[in-house]
């Protein structure tokens, strides 16, 4: 009977006859020899694709064991049943006993370069947007410019945003030194476009307006509403009408306005 | 050691209404190398004074803007604000 052993495309046969009990007899894997038996054989050079290792008891061993590339200094290690995957001698990845798995620095996800500072989430710098309810994807933070439009001047012009997922926060400081031809009711400039609302998941987006200061009229308080389909904010005064409130169809901002205030609203992805 | 900044609009979105959305990206470059990034959001709507907007954006919205984008979008405005004014009548 005979032993065949298939390497590249040639097909050889060892003879039982010619292996020694203990299986010590060598084969010859390109230059080295290989042995059958108790005997330990270092190979160098080694491509193995489709490798499958397994153990019927216990997949990892408890004592450390690890799998090492001298030149990147790259291993692969268990250390009490726990998985660690090291570069440049430091932890990357840990999967401990109970499929729990601890990065300890950044992860990147949708091929995103992960950030070099801190530790956290990176997302793509463009959103891959998923229709899944369940899944986020995407944050950003940044800054925008509030705006009248027209031929309004500033001295201050201040805008900062948070999105997470669909959720956009604002939040805006302006202070206008000549108001021209600017907008005295609407500010622009929104960092994303305000979704339009398709029932009750995405109603009608209100802010908060902390301050507002040199306005044009009196008012009672102010309501600020971005604006669906837009990238605007429309602000609307409201005064006390008998037990109730009124909204006032006038001219808010002018020169010397000094508005503060935040919102949240979706935007489309 | 050397210092610089760079900044390039990186993303431009076009609204289904011709809202014109892009995003400047600023790096700060020490010896070629990055050591960090922030972004600003702008949007523009239909005729929106141009004046101080990054060339490749006007392009887009020049593109954009046909009449009939700025037509419809005015148009849209117009509605809503008729629509806020008969609530406020209304109330």
């Amino acid at each position: 009977m005979a032993v065949p052993n298939i390497f590249a495309n040639v097909t050889t046969s060892i003879p039982l006859s010619q292996l020694d009990t203990n299986f010590a007899t060598a084969i010859t894997l390109g230059n080295t020899a290989v042995y059958l038996g108790n005997t330990t054989t270092t190979l160098g050079n080694l491509t193995l694709t489709n490798v499958t290792i397994a153990s019927g008891t216990s997949n990892i061993a408890s004592t450390p064991t690890s799998i090492v590339n001298g030149t990147s200094n790259v291993s692969v290690v268990s250390s009490g049943g726990n998985v660690v995957v090291s570069t440049n001698g430091a932890t990357a990845v840990t999967v401990d006993t109970g499929q729990r798995t601890t990065f300890p620095t950044t992860i990147g996800v949708g091929a995103a370069t992960p950030s070099t500072s801190g530790s956290g989430i990176t997302f793509p710098a463009t959103q891959s947007a998923s229709t899944n309810a369940n899944t986020l994807d995407d944050y950003e933070e940044g800054s925008w410019t509030p705006t009248l439009g027209g031929s309004a001047t500033y001295s201050t012009q201040r805008g900062g945003y948070v999105k997470v997922g669909r959720l956009v926060f604002i939040q805006c400081q302006l202070v206008v030194s000549a108001i021209g031809s600017g907008s005295t009711t609407t500010i622009s400039g929104l960092p994303f476009s305000v979704s339009n609302p398709s029932g009750g998941a995405d109603a009608y987006p209100e802010g908060t307006v902390g301050y507002l200061n040199g306005s044009n009229i009196n008012f009672y308080s102010v309501v600020c509403n971005p604006q669906a389909n837009t990238s605007t904010v429309e602000f609307t005064a409201q005064s006390i009408l008998g037990s109730g409130y009124q909204n006032v169809t006038a001219a808010l901002f002018t020169t010397g306005t000094h508005i503060q205030f935040s919102s949240f609203y979706y935007t489309s992805t | 050691m050397s210092l610089t900044k760079q900044i390039s609009v990186d993303q431009i979105t076009v609204t289904e209404n011709g809202i014109i959305l892009y995003r400047e990206v600023s790096r700060i470059m020490e010896d070629g190398n990055q050591i960090s990034q922030s972004y600003h959001r702008s949007s523009l709507v239909p005729a929106q004074d141009l004046t101080g907007v990054p060339s490749n954006v006007v392009a887009i919205c020049n593109l954009t803007w046909t009449q009939e984008v700025i037509d419809a979008y005015q148009a849209e405005i117009a509605a809503r604000q008729a629509q806020k004014e008969a609530e406020l009548h209304g109330a």
